[in-house]
């Protein structure tokens, strides 16, 4: 009896994998389509980031298939799962490059989007990269064919230190990360940026230390912040621990300003928070997708409210959107689907390629240029408005 | 030394609800031998049952029954609702498991756990959910100079009461005598004639329902709620269990008050990102000294 | 304890049955096959890139299978933060790649060796640990690794970013394509399954096995629990810790993210699934979780949820696993430890083979009944270096009188509870000392003390003049004591035969690599121990159901298996505590006989009983216990007028 089953499990799995097969070779592109594949964290820890992410991609692709398309085709979308996770991420991204797609927007996180840069590096296959922000992933390693539309690490951490110092004119600064690649990294640069006030003795950094994400209690870790009467307090990880600190950290009697991180603050938080110590809160972000003005970014708001009843309520998806717009341009300005000719074009020539969120160039080491970075402030309604001094 | 006090409330606040969690686990332990993963996930279904309830129908529960006359019913639906989940989770995933043993039991509890969890996210979604200012009350005051919440005293108070009323149950009641006897050996309790499958039944509707309770208090405090949330309670209570000395009722409640303590002193005097390290460094140390737990018991081995 | 046996024997294959031939055979099929498959896996035409890295990933859980199924599978140790030892490996191999360029491959052992260090130095404290303490702890060194990695130590691990920038491996070509990945991973599984499997059917993979299946028989039977359940989790760690290295250099990043809780819960789902100690199930349940959330990945936010319910499903309808491991039947392990070496050159005695053992032991078993003393076999010829064996030795006979074992002045109490004290006691080479006394009088905890389970409070146990007390319970058996239980604890999910052999484990010595190796020394050592065990399962009467699982065999005989297993180790002193509990009438006199014979043939034997006509038919001398202590002693005879023996015992329970 055991044969039987045994058989038939077996029999099933062989199946199953044979089916899986077959719709895995489903690939190859018809010729009359672009293929453009989407490398985002459908499911996990991040599945929410993944989703809106592939929103607004289709979104994008839709605006740009509406306007023509690329070299007079439409560009279709490949969506593959990362699932935030590196294994997964090779994989997906392996699949990208069995599909034989045009270019890869991807990833989400940079420890995850490491090795599928790794990947498409290895099969020169051009990628964008819309959430990972870490420093290294253009700096370590030179990388012909990685190029990402969201800001660094480093200009951000050198932004709130700037700011912090300069604007603010804090004395003593608090900075709290979750050990997470992104928080970290963003924690570490602002830590960097700091360095040369510390020297000068302009400013002292009071506390430096991690939260355990997933957790809902910091008050022990408000409570030691608050012993360290900081002047101004950065949190560079992500929403739902900023909301519950913040919330915790004005229970515990801590009233220095917040600053978030670009991850930290969005319409979650001042759910999660409660408007009445959202209120004031401020944020190192680049440009939103509210402030943009530009025919794109109306474009892409207005089919976007139109076809999922809201905005994405974090930046990334909008780079995600953007992603595709620098490759879809840089397609255009090659003139052809050759991986070498794209990368070269992604570098030398996006004069005039625009996304949601402005022009779109690239340096040599594939990061995206002018990323300007803005402080931004929860007004009392709840609404992020950029910080008036 | 007023902020080594209030860092000692801070840890008591998440330590209650480690203890409350880890009385469940701890109860179905002692009868069933068996870690049931799924556990945390329920107090996360608890969480979230007690969010729809109170934010659903425009808030008509609180509308009608007052803010405090409204939570107090939910709390009491959630408890009966997530009781219900406990129930037929036994049902569905371990009682037909059970003969296989203790393995395929894990096997089948991490199935069950993960089955929720992306339930959870497939019915409320990914993002995590606020409940909104609305139904929470809020009021602050200072007490011998240690800042705390009206929702925290009443956190500490509702979590103690129930520690207390479980505690009853299970050291003065006959039926608690029961759930004693098939935890310390299910075979004599049997030819003793206690119904075993009705222990079974009373443990998985007491602590689910015990630890739904738990989970819609904890959104409630904290305000937000995610569907992955179980898993963070559940290790963490499990680990409270084990250093009670699992299977022990009042250890778990005290497994769960130290964890929470030392967290809180750990991450308040040393360092939040090495926190959970020295947590389970001094878990095995403790282990390493008393086998069984703080108090567990030290039996013999039966040759 | 009990009821956890019953179980146990339920979650480990069909009772009754070995694995019969028409099973093997289908399962060579079905192994041959796979190979086949997963050899031309890559090579087929519409396989791309994609399909051979999920065969990689697969690959990588499939080893890591593996090497959890050596602490799960075979020892029964709950692990659940097995991905620590995998993420060592993955973090040596990274560091010292990136750091001093030392090539991929030359890390690989570099890896298995740190990870195998790394689980040495950290279950070494906890190994004593029971079940679920056990679990939490590895969950806690899952947690600890993956934690300090995220909180870069000395700058090593790069923090939550990780490591990147490995090389990739360089074996004759550099291996950089999916392909030759595949193939460099497949081709180390496929060595691992085939060490392991050697290993499996040995001296070192039974011993696991007697410990997953009741760790107090095992040690009190001769094995050294703690130095198998570490080599358990060394040999485990290190095989993670390979898995780690080769997966290092195809990600060629590594980071904290890929060493979570979850990956080690899955890694326990794989080993379940498989079933528990089956090699080949490891591999098919790698396969089951990689594939399977590859196929519900349209489905998107649904697809663990899926998952969840298909292992849920799993457990409800195949709770032994896909591939139950089968057992070896006698024959089996005979024909893997012959060559043709072996067979030419068998020395004199020992050459009989099974049959002929058989056939001579069935007959000395029916003399045996009619109450005759038959010294059947001369095998143990082949290492008359050893001491006694089951069968008589007529030089032990000239020192019948000789004391063997002394008990002084001996006290335990539990917890304010006084179990024995000031116990005084005598037992004489070559003859049956019975030990009785009321229920809760301490007779068994006597018994513990001599055979090491407990270690007494005050006092000390002589055995041949020397202190054994404070000895461990293997050494205790090694030195020539060994025993039964009273309530059952025999092997019930592996075979009679294998059962036995748990006895001679103490009279052997091949470790590890001469295990895998399958050295000559090993081989002798092997067949010596078969023929040994089969020798003993033949004196109790056992030899037809030498390969069907102990759990199907009816109670009385399983009492007899326990005889034939504690003979199996070579006693000089054999301890048996209520024998003919649970045996009828006609059995006891079997039983009484058996016992005779056995003491005729130069053994020595201390048993509890409450039957007194057997105490009556077999004892030469009699101790009577009472609330911890010895009352009275003297031949049975006399103990029946005992005014305080009766009092105490006789006249209220045979009234």
């Amino acid at each position: 009896m055991t044969i039987k089953k045994t058989g038939l499990v077996l029999g099933i799995c062989c199946a199953a994998l044979f089916l899986a097969l077959l719709a895995g070779c489903g690939g190859g592109g018809s010729g009359k389509t672009v293929k453009i594949a989407l490398q985002a964290p459908i499911t996990g820890d991040y599945a929410y980031e993944g989703q809106m992410a592939k929103q607004s991609v289709e979104v994008a692709a839709e605006l740009i298939n509406k306007a023509g398309g690329v070299l007079g085709k439409q560009v279709e979308l490949v969506i593959v799962d990362d699932a935030s996770n590196p294994k997964d991420s090779a994989l997906a991204a392996q699949k990208a490059v069995s599909q034989k797609v045009a270019a890869v927007i991807g990833s989400y996180g940079s420890s995850v989007t490491e090795p599928a840069a790794d990947i498409y590096e290895k099969n020169k296959m051009v990628s964008v990269g819309y959430g990972c922000t870490a420093v290294r992933l253009t700096m370590d390693k030179e990388r012909k064919y990685f190029f990402r539309t969201c800001g660094r690490d480093d200009a951000q951490g050198l932004f709130f230190g700037t700011y912090a110092v300069e604007t603010m004119g804090a004395k003593r600064i608090a900075i709290m990360h979750d050990n997470s690649t992104f928080a970290k990294g963003v924690a570490d640069e602002a830590m960097k940026a700091l360095e040369p006030y510390m020297a000068e003795g302009k400013t002292e950094v009071v506390y430096f230390d991690a939260i355990t994400p997933k957790e809902k209690d910091f008050s022990a870790a408000v409570t030691k912040l608050r012993e360290t009467k900081p002047d101004v307090w950065y949190f560079t990880g992500y929403y739902p621990e900023a909301g519950l600190l913040i919330r915790q950290a004005r229970d515990a009697g801590l009233d220095c300003p917040f600053i978030g991180g670009n991850a930290a603050i969005n319409d979650d938080f001042v759910k999660i928070a409660g408007l009445d110590v959202a209120a004031g809160a401020l944020m190192t972000q680049e440009p939103l997708v509210t402030d943009v003005t530009t025919d794109i970014a109306s474009q892409f708001k207005s089919l976007y409210q139109e076809k999922f009843k809201e905005l994405p309520s974090s930046p990334w998806p909008v780079y995600a959107a953007d992603a595709l717009y620098a490759i879809v341009g840089a397609i255009d300005k090659a003139g052809k689907l050759d991986s070498d000719a794209i990368a070269e074009a992604m570098r030398t020539k996006m004069d005039g390629v625009q996304g949601v969120t402005g022009a779109l160039l690239f340096s040599d080491r594939g990061d995206r240029r002018d990323v300007p970075y803005k402080m931004y402030k929860v007004d009392p309604e709840g609404k992020l408005v950029v910080a008036e001094l | 030394m007023s902020t080594f006090f209030e860092q000692l409330v801070n840890g008591l606040t998440v330590g209650s609800f480690y203890a409350l969690v880890a009385l469940g686990y701890s109860m179905v332990y002692g009868v069933m031998k068996l870690i049931n993963f799924a556990h945390g996930d329920l107090f996360a279904l608890g969480a979230y049952l007690g969010y729809s309830l109170l934010t659903g129908a425009t808030g008509k529960i609180t509308a009608s029954m007052g803010l405090w006359g409204g939570i107090g019913f939910t709390a009491l639906l959630v408890a009966l609702s997530v009781a219900l989940a406990g129930v037929l989770v036994e049902r569905i995933a371990y009682r037909p498991v059970y003969p296989s043993g203790r393995l395929s039991l894990v096997v089948s509890a991490l199935g069950m756990a993960i089955f929720i969890q992306n339930a959870i996210m497939a019915i409320w979604g990914s993002r995590p959910q606020a409940f909104p200012a609305s139904v929470v009350p809020s009021l602050r005051f200072s007490f011998f100079g240690i800042p705390v919440t009206l929702l925290q005293v009443t956190i500490l108070g509702i979590s103690f009461a129930l520690m207390l009323i479980i505690w009853l149950i299970v050291e003065k009641s006959n039926f608690g005598a029961a759930v004693r006897a098939s935890a310390l050996d299910r075979e004599t309790a049997i030819l003793l004639g206690i119904d075993v499958r009705k222990v079974i039944f009373f443990v998985f509707a007491l602590g689910p329902g015990l630890g739904g309770v738990a989970g819609l208090m904890n959104g409630l405090y904290y305000r937000a709620i995610s569907f992955n949330m179980g898993w963070n309670y559940g290790l963490k209570a499990f680990t409270a269990t084990i250093l009670g000395g699992i299977g022990n009722i009042p250890g778990a409640m005290l497994g769960g008050l130290i964890l929470g303590v030392v967290e809180s002193l750990l991450a308040g005097y040393v360092s939040g990102a090495w926190k959970d390290v020295f947590v389970f460094i001094l878990l095995i140390a403790i282990l390493i000294f008393r086998p069984t737990g703080l108090l567990g018991e030290k039996t013999a081995e039966k040759v | 304890m009990n009821l956890s046996l019953s179980l146990l024997k339920r979650i480990l294959g069909t009772p009754g049955s070995s694995g019969g031939g028409d099973e093997l055979r289908r399962r060579r099929i079905i192994g041959i096959a796979a190979a086949v498959i997963f050899a031309l896996f890559p090579l087929l035409p519409f396989v791309d890139n994609y399909w051979i890295d999920v065969g990689f990933y697969v690959g990588i859980y499939a080893l890591l299978g593996l090497s959890l199924n050596i602490v799960l599978g075979e020892v029964g140790l709950f692990d659940l933060g097995h991905t620590a030892f995998y993420a060592i490996g993955a973090y040596v191999t990274a560091i010292l790649n990136t750091r001093f360029h030392i090539p991929i491959l030359w890390l690989l052992p570099v890896s298995a060796i740190a990870a195998g260090l790394f689980a040495w130095l950290v279950t070494a404290p906890v190994i004593h640990l029971k079940g679920d303490y056990l679990c939490i702890v590895t969950i806690g060194i899952g947690e600890i690794v993956r934690l300090s990695m995220i909180n870069n130590p000395l700058g090593l691990t790069g923090g939550p970013n990780g490591i990147n920038g490995i090389d990739n491996p360089h074996f004759i070509v550099p291996i950089l394509s999916s392909r030759q990945f595949y193939y460099l991973l497949w081709a180390i599984i496929g060595l691992s399954a085939f060490l392991l499997t050697r290993l499996q059917r040995s001296r070192v993979g039974r011993a696991w096995n007697y410990i997953r299946e009741d760790e107090t028989a095992a040690k009190a039977l001769g094995v050294n629990v703690r130095h198998y359940k570490l080599s358990a989790f060394v040999l485990g760690a290190a095989l993670a810790g390979v898995a780690g290295n080769i997966y290092a250099s195809k990600q060629m990043s590594i980071s904290p993210e890929s060493f979570t809780f979850m990956e080690s819960s899955l890694l326990f789902c794989i080993v379940l699934l498989g079933g528990l100690g089956s090699i080949p199930g490891s591999v098919l349940g790698a396969l089951a979780v990689t594939v399977f959330p590859e196929i519900f990945r349209p489905f998107a936010k649904y697809r663990l949820m899926f998952f969840g319910l298909a292992l849920l499903l799993m457990m409800i309808f195949k709770p032994g696993g896909i591939l139950p491991r089968l057992r070896d039947s006698g024959e089996r392990l005979k024909k893997v430890v012959e060559t043709k070496k072996a067979r030419s050159s068998k020395p004199g005695a020992g050459c009989e083979d099974t049959a002929d053992i058989l056939k001579r032991a069935n007959s000395a078993e029916s003399a045996d009944r009619s109450g005759s003393i038959n010294t059947i076999d001369r095998a143990d010829n082949v290492d008359t270096t050893q001491r006694s064996e089951c069968s008589a030795h007529a030089e032990t006979g000239g020192a019948q009188d000789k004391l063997l074992l002394r008990i002084e002045n001996l006290g335990l109490s539990f917890g304010g509870v006084t179990a024995v004290s000031d116990m005084d006691l005598e037992v004489v080479k070559g003859r049956i000392t019975a030990l009785i006394g009321p229920n809760g009088a301490g007779k068994t905890t006597v018994f513990n003390i001599i055979t090491g389970i407990y270690r007494p409070m005050s006092g000390r146990v002589l055995l041949r003049g020397e202190d054994i007390s404070s000895r461990l319970p293997h050494q205790i058996a090694k030195a020539g004591v060994a025993r039964t239980f009273q309530n059952i604890r025999i092997f019930p999910s592996l075979t009679c035969l294998e059962n036995v052999l748990c006895g001679q484990h103490s009279r052997g010595k091949a470790g590890f690599a001469a295990s895998m190796l399958r050295l000559a020394s090993q081989r002798t050592e092997e067949s010596r121990m078969l023929q040994k065990a089969q020798t003993c399962l033949a004196r109790v009467g056992l030899s037809d159901s030498a390969d069907s699982l102990a759990s199907a065999l009816p109670y009385g005989k399983r009492r007899y298996l326990e005889i034939a297993r504690a003979l199996a180790a070579e006693p000089e002193l054999i301890v048996l505590d209520e024998p003919s509990s649970g045996l009828n009438d006609a059995e006891t006199l079997e039983l009484a006989a058996l016992l005779k014979s056995l003491v005729a043939e130069g053994l020595t034997i201390f048993l509890i009983e409450h039957d007194m006509n057997l105490v009556d038919m077999v004892s030469d001398h009699v101790v009577v216990m009472q609330s911890g202590k010895k009352i009275a002693e003297g031949p049975m005879c006399d103990m029946r007028q005992n005014p305080k023996v009766i009092e105490a015992y006789l006249g209220s329970e045979e009234d």
